[in-house]
């Protein structure tokens, strides 16, 4: 491997670390999510409505623009609703079990480790034969002052 | 910790603040010769001659010589004034890109510093 490909390996699992260390939730979790928001809505909007309808006079339509969102998912229904999200979280992954997480994890840590070792003694080894090369900037000063 | 390492990286980094310096007063130098030798020709206000000088040196290298040497210019010296104006420009794009390399440079040394002040080694 030569530099230009180590550090495009490292950058590679520098974003892998990034993702893995950020936890996104992933699709099942946010679709769970999504199902009690949902829930909630359509709960407080049969309220409202049925107190609307109750109110002299009539009047179940009435609401604010912030109350909007509870309205429609009322008049829509919940599980339509909830089936609209799903279709919209169908383009969200699944997350990482988190045993698999770490694992992947430690993976990273351990290949990253080694690379940028490898990096630096390449660096080394070409200032030795007088190339001009640069570090970069987010190198790790353990690794560089090793 | 290797210290020398810390100080190599810090000799890189005045390098490239002396690198830095020397392509951009060449630029500037450049730029100079350009204004200079456009300054240089004596040329009516509304004449053909300025309307050529008003173009941008990419367009005025593009005509031929006779339109030039037409417009009552010293082709000589409009062509010294293109010649200067490639070498600005290429110094210009030198200097961009060494100013990326010294940020880098000084991002770098910086971190180290504070890694090597942290662990007690400075």
């Amino acid at each position: 491997m030569n530099l230009d490909q180590l550090r495009q390996r490292i950058c590679a699992l520098q974003g892998e670390r990034r993702a893995l260390s950020a936890r996104t939730p992933g699709r099942s979790e946010l679709q769970s999510r999504a199902d009690v928001l949902v829930d909630h809505l359509a709960e407080t909007g049969r309220r409202r409505l049925l107190a609307g309808l109750q109110s002299t006079p009539m009047s179940p339509l009435n609401a604010s623009a912030d109350q909007m969102p509870v309205l429609l998912v009322t008049l829509l229904g919940a599980e339509r609703v909830k089936a609209a999200f799903r279709d919209v979280l169908g383009d969200v992954a699944e997350a990482i079990p988190e045993p698999e997480r770490r694992t992947r994890l430690a993976e990273v840590d351990a290949e990253l480790d080694r690379l940028e070792r490898d990096e630096e003694s390449m660096i080394c080894r070409m200032m030795a034969e007088g190339r001009q090369v640069s570090r970069r900037p987010d190198a790790r000063p353990e690794i560089v002052l090793e | 910790m290797n210290l020398d390492k810390l100080t190599n990286l810090g000799d890189d980094v005045r390098r490239l603040e002396a690198e830095y310096r020397q392509v951009a007063e060449r630029a500037r130098q450049h730029r100079s010769d350009v204004s200079r030798l456009r300054a240089e020709q004596d040329t009516d206000p509304d004449g053909p001659a300025s309307q050529l000088l008003a173009l941008a040196p990419a367009e005025l290298g593009q005509l031929p010589e006779k339109d030039i040497k037409a417009a009552g210019l010293n082709l000589r010296s409009v062509q010294s004034m293109l010649t200067a104006h490639r070498a600005a420009e290429r110094l210009e794009a030198e200097r961009l890109a060494l100013s990326k390399r010294l940020q880098d440079a000084r991002i770098l040394h910086e971190r180290c510093l504070t890694y090597a002040r942290q662990k007690g080694a400075l």
